[in-house]
């Protein structure tokens, strides 16, 4: 017996936010869900390595308005993926007050370490995005989430994925097909899961710098085809 | 570590390398020490720990840790000892001055530390790493980032302050807990104000207690990788008041209990909770076992041993530092708060 109460690794929140509008119907959709099923699988070995972490996954989809795809925090080795369907238009701003509103304390708990946050969009935001990203920004946490994004395609709006990142060091991904997705899906995925439930996350809070750099999360370069060149398809 | 007992206040603390560090091959960045001597205005006691940041541009934080506690520790004892003759007004007055203090003397430790050739050579290899080199250009001191928790025990007062995160628990003797510095809201995933900042001056915690009916029984601080390991907050008070208990049921064989099994449970913390460094200090006021409360409930904790531990008296070198602007009325509270600066409270 030790003094103190029950001891526990510390609560890591990992969100996913999926656009399921209309753009993103066929292959694009059944890109993401095959990409995010097979990235769990990764994710759980990053986690095995670090049994001071208990990572629990959440996943909102967004078209007109949003819901939550997966609303309870659900450990990651009980988590299993059901896929999306796409339809609608792009209501991107209510997913990220729905994201917001977990953001709060004492949803988020003082012990928890920096919650992962990967928003996967291929096009412009229909509803109000500047609202929701003001909300994510209001919250102590969502200041400090590792905040990842992946544009689809040519069409994605870079610039309100930039403003999501808020963070120069950290480029928007942008995949262009199948495979690129998939690379970009399981890196942000485990890249950003190990860094967050990393001791060298640990910084100064007065500083303006983003709580977490490039070097930490080893910005992937675009997968290249087998002649070398990244396949443009979406 | 130095150990030391005196008449009123029982002191000891322990820190231990946290799981994740030892995995990582990274060094105990916390340190923690405590001076303690019975003085011609009675006993003074003052415990310190300080929790280095981790991250690679922290990379002498283990050091800046240490120069916070030997700063802190040396500062706060001379304050007591110059002022032991001032009024509590006076006294609380001067404690103002403590962070503005501190932060000065760790900054000229720092450079110095960072100018001598010694050093130089060693942090050769870290400014390979161009984002490294950027921040230390911009400013050494960030190198060497740190918090900062002190208690400072008095015969007529006690003051807390602390810079970033970690805790300060006081239980008084019926085992009722508080947590006598106010929250700082900055200190949420895996950031702290810090001793490195501009700003640091202005985000210390502090809080000037007048010594009257209340005074704790039991105090302790520790670096945040202790209450990081609880599923709760109230877990992680039941440290405090397990120890207490402890302390209450069998007196000073609980105490010795506790210093020795202290090292041994902070280990066992860190592998099955936050995986980080954790240090605790603690400090007991042994007469509150006299003092009137509820009944002894059987010990929280096992293993209590009876077996006698050797302890050294230790103490500092007095030196005195010049008082602040005195002034004629006397506190008429017992408990005065406030915040240095801007720091939240």
């Amino acid at each position: 017996m030790i003094p103190g109460g029950e001891l526990a690794a510390r609560p890591l929140h990992f969100f996913w936010l999926a656009d399921c509008s209309g753009s993103m119907a066929g292959e694009k959709i059944q890109s993401l869900n095959h990409a995010i099923r097979d990235a769990i699988e990764a994710m759980r070995k990053v986690a095995d390595n670090n049994v001071h972490a208990k990572v629990f996954v959440r996943a909102i989809k967004f078209s007109r308005g949003a819901t939550w795809h997966v609303a309870q925090p659900t450990p990651l080795e009980n988590f299993q993926w059901k896929d999306l369907t796409a339809g609608g238009v792009t209501d991107m701003g209510q997913a990220l007050i729905m994201l917001a509103e977990q953001l709060k304390v004492p949803l988020m708990e003082q012990r928890g370490l920096p919650p992962v946050v990967v928003l996967v969009s291929d096009g412009h935001p229909s509803d109000d995005v500047k609202k929701g990203l003001a909300a994510v920004m209001a919250e102590p946490w969502g200041k400090k989430a590792v905040r990842i994004a992946i544009g689809i395609g040519k069409d994605a709006d870079d610039n309100m994925l930039e403003k999501f990142i808020a963070n120069p060091e950290i480029p928007v991904l942008h995949a262009h097909n199948s495979a690129e997705l998939t690379h970009y899906i399981k890196w942000a995925s485990t890249m950003a899961l190990q860094a967050s439930s990393s001791p060298s996350m640990r910084s100064d809070a007065t500083q303006l710098a983003a709580p977490f750099a490039s070097t930490q999360l080893n910005i992937p370069a675009p997968l290249p085809s087998a002649d070398g060149q990244s396949q443009d398809v979406w | 570590m130095r150990e030391a007992r005196s008449k009123e206040w029982y002191v000891t603390g322990k820190s231990v390398r946290g799981s994740i560090h030892r995995g990582n091959d990274l060094p105990n960045q916390d340190c923690i020490a405590w001076v303690q001597k019975e003085t011609d205005s009675g006993e003074v006691a003052v415990l310190s720990l300080a929790d280095g940041h981790g991250s690679e541009k922290y990379f002498l934080s283990h050091i800046g840790a240490q120069f916070a506690v030997q700063v802190a520790n040396d500062l706060l004892y001379q304050f007591a000892q110059a002022n032991a003759g001032l009024s509590l007004t006076d006294i609380k007055v001067g404690t103002e001055r403590l962070p503005f203090q501190i932060v000065r003397q760790w900054r000229r430790k720092v450079e110095d530390d960072w100018n001598s050739p010694e050093r130089s050579k060693e942090t050769e290899r870290w400014l390979d790493n161009p984002e490294i080199a950027r921040t230390v250009e911009s400013s050494p001191l960030i190198a060497y980032g740190t918090t900062l928790l002190s208690v400072l025990i008095a015969e007529r007062f006690i003051f807390y302050m602390q810079i970033g995160d970690g805790d300060i628990l006081a239980i008084d003797a019926h085992g009722a807990l508080t947590e006598p510095v106010p929250l700082d809201e900055r200190n949420v995933a895996n950031e702290a104000t810090s001793l490195s900042s501009p700003t640091a001056m202005r985000d210390f915690r502090v809080e000037f207690r007048r010594r009257g009916s209340s005074v704790p029984a039991l105090i302790m601080l520790a670096t945040d990788g202790y209450a990081n390991s609880f599923l709760t907050r109230a877990g992680f008070h039941k440290v405090g008041s397990d120890i207490w208990q402890m302390i209450r049921t069998d007196g000073k064989a609980g105490w010795q209990t506790i210093e020795k099994q202290l090292e041994g449970w902070l280990q066992r913390t860190t592998e099955l909770g936050s995986g980080d460094d954790i240090s605790v200090g603690l400090l007991c006021r042994m007469s509150a076992l006299q003092e009137e409360g509820p009944e002894k409930l059987p010990a929280a904790t096992q293993g209590v041993g009876d077996s006698q531990v050797p302890l050294q008296e230790d103490a500092i070198s007095q030196q005195g530092i010049p008082g602040t602007a005195l002034g004629e009325e006397e506190l008429d509270e017992s408990t005065e708060k406030r915040s240095a600066g801007t720091g939240k409270s």
